[in-house]
């Protein structure tokens, strides 16, 4: 009887071996999702996600996100996650009309007001040095165009560090932050990441992702871009 | 001719060698082999398992992990689960893996637990979980490498050090399986 015991040990770790070098060679990589989606409803947004993903929408993201004195105000929030570096964030942001200028004299000449494209902008710059606060070694590489459902918005590459508790351990993270105009007062900010060598592949399901989403009614602020 | 009183000795002392090993099972080696020729097996036909639905990764290494905790006894490697020692640091072990969600890191901090315990009580420390514990961290580091290698888990969420208590569900299936196989164990 021992010589069969020895002859399974023997062949399952020849057995181990072998699976695990035809896992780790990248030809056998099974694709990242198999495929099958999945409807979510969470606060404003509804939209399909991958059976892989799990979508949360705490308070937390929502309580981080806004600052007290901040033009942008944060409306509603979810994060499409699977892991700590997979994922994609949706924020949905207005502009505060209601902030009161600091200062002794007021202002004499009321300032123009900046264009739609312009405001934009601002939004994106301000969610851009929000993720630069938040994460250690961001750098954010290049602003293209992009289009999703039809609106064209703006989109900017980043990279950062993310950190463990044994510097050893720290991860690189690759992304991109796509801020689109989803009417006259709201923004929506697309924040995805994903380990620098899968971007490529989750790229595709964060598009897909992103096609999917719907933004429920809701009160919005009188603001305008 | 009369009989050698040495080859008679010798003779009786690998009776009783033999009376010994069956009393208490085999000699190490045995142990080892019987131990990892039916471990082995599984845990190959839950890696070519994991290369086939990795998704069901969680599912399918907590089946092998029970399997293989139930045949720990079985295979007489590991002791019977019947000292209150062993519960005491399989409950350590669960929560180590529990509050920290990297079996490792876990295995890390009980063995400085472990350490300092048996110096403090100067030796006199129960050690059944001992087997167990190298098993699972073994057993588990594999599975969890098979999913790294399928991209299903992700390194930094393995490197992570934070609570989450559904990581620990694999090692409670294998204490859970460590606890049937003592009871089916005929001693």
């Amino acid at each position: 009887m021992l010589l069969v015991y020895r002859f399974l040990w023997l062949a399952s770790s020849l057995g181990t071996a072998a699976v695990l070098i035809m896992l780790s060679s990248s030809r056998q990589a099974p694709p990242v999702i198999t495929g099958q989606w999945t409807n979510v409803q969470q606060g404003r947004f509804t939209l399909q996600i991958p059976q892989e993903f799990r979508a949360h929408r705490d308070a937390l993201t929502q309580m981080g996100m806004n600052k007290p004195n901040s033009p942008i105000q944060l409306q509603d929030a979810v994060r499409i996650e699977r892991g700590v570096r997979i994922g994609i964030q949706l924020a949905l942001v207005t502009r505060r009309t209601d902030l009161q200028t600091s200062g002794d004299e007021p202002s004499t000449a009321s300032p123009q007001e900046p264009n739609p494209i312009q405001l934009l902008r601002q939004v994106h710059a301000a969610q851009l040095e929000n993720l630069r606060n938040a994460y250690a070694d961001f750098k954010a590489n290049q602003n293209t165009r992009v289009q999703i459902q039809g609106v064209m918005g703006w989109r900017t590459d980043f990279e950062y560090t993310l950190p463990h508790w044994i510097p050893f351990f720290n991860m690189p993270v690759r992304g991109y932050l796509i801020t689109l105009p989803v009417s006259q007062s709201e923004a929506l900010h697309a924040i995805a990441y994903s380990p620098p060598h899968q971007l490529t592949e989750y790229q595709k399901v964060f598009e897909r992702l992103l096609n999917t989403v719907r933004l429920n009614a809701g009160a919005t602020n009188s603001g305008g871009w | 001719m009369y009989p050698n009183p040495l080859h008679e000795a010798v003779e009786e002392a690998k009776k009783v060698k033999v009376l010994y090993e069956v009393n208490t099972g085999y000699t190490l080696t045995a142990k080892l082999e019987r131990f990892f020729g039916v471990a082995m097996t599984i845990a190959v036909l839950n890696l070519v398992f994991l290369a086939w639905r990795p998704e069901w990764g969680l599912w399918s290494s907590t089946v092998a992990l029970f399997l293989i905790g139930a045949w720990l006894p079985v295979s007489y490697l590991g002791e019977r689960l019947e000292d209150l020692g062993a519960y005491r640091d399989l409950l350590i072990l669960g929560l180590l893996q529990a509050g920290l969600g990297n079996p490792i890191a876990a295995f890390v901090l009980y063995g400085i637990f472990f350490v300092l315990a048996w110096l403090i009580t100067r030796g006199e420390l129960s050690s059944a979980a001992m087997p167990f514990a190298v098993a699972y961290v073994g057993f588990r580091s594999l599975f969890d490498l098979a999913l790294l290698f399928t991209g299903t888990l992700d390194l930094a969420d393995w490197l992570r050090f934070q609570m989450d208590p559904m990581r620990a569900l694999p090692l409670l299936a294998m204490a859970v399986g460590w606890f049937v196989g003592s009871l089916l164990r005929n001693d």
